[in-house]
């Protein structure tokens, strides 16, 4: 059976945007209406949330006009494989990802002194991503049913929060 | 593969009231939202219209007895 993120520190879940109202309003209560839980679908494998690199200015002259990235400013990526379930109703994950456009938060806590079946606590710190969709696409060549996700990731990102106690 | 999993709603939280348009399949995964009105959003892809009817030529009244001008009857 391939990893999936409930084996491990990281613990993932996706808040659709309507139910918390900016990056530092995620609470326990919001994190714990979800019946779901991204980290049982979210596969170790291909993984990737978070900051991947800096960008720099090369090769473009000081003062040109196209430069379009700022130095020092991080980049973000967000693409994740999802285990599908052979039972529809279980199938939660691919229920979630319908098509391009939907937006979530992204909220993913990885510290070294939590697991991710452990429930999510005030103040535990959490890096919440501003996600929205790109077209899902099954996986042809993978060891099991699963399918890939890349997302955009919007300025409403904020890598340095803490879940918040009440509603 | 139904086309049905890609239905949109307009879904609002019950915690928040925020509004946002999302897979109908949320409603089962995200208890805390509900739908909007019971209305699916967009209306561009659900349901059908119904069709035209067709045209109709308002027939004018005859001021003159015997004459067929305005009158798709013989």
């Amino acid at each position: 059976m391939a990893a999936t993120l409930s084996k491990g520190r990281r613990k993932l879940a996706l808040i659709p945007k309507a139910s918390a109202v900016s990056a530092d309003a995620i609470s326990v209560t919001v994190l714990a209406a979800a019946t779901w839980n991204p980290s049982d679908y979210a596969l170790v494998d291909g993984f990737v949330l978070g900051v991947t690199g800096e960008n720099s200015v090369v090769g473009t002259p000081i003062g040109a006009r196209n430069v379009v990235n700022i130095p020092d400013d991080p980049t973000l990526e967000a693409s994740i494989n999802y285990l599908r379930d052979t039972v529809e109703a279980n199938d939660e994950a691919w229920a979630a990802h319908t098509g391009p456009g939907i937006e979530f938060w992204g909220v993913l806590r990885q510290m070294p002194t939590k697991y991710a079946n452990e429930d999510w606590e005030a103040l535990d710190d959490i890096e919440v991503y501003d996600l929205t969709t790109g077209t899902p696409y099954m996986r042809q060549d993978a060891e099991v049913s699963s399918f890939h996700v890349t997302y955009q990731v919007g300025s409403g990102t904020d890598t340095s929060q803490t879940v918040k106690a009440g509603a | 593969m139904s086309d049905s999993r890609n239905e949109r709603v307009q879904v609002r939280s019950k915690s928040t009231g925020l509004k946002q348009l999302a897979p109908k399949s949320w409603l089962r995964i995200y208890p805390d939202l509900e739908l909007v009105d019971g209305k699916p959003a967009g209306g561009k892809t659900v349901g059908k219209k119904p069709p035209k009817a067709p045209k109709t030529t308002p027939v004018k009244a005859s001021t003159t007895e015997g004459a067929s001008h305005g009158s798709n009857t013989l």
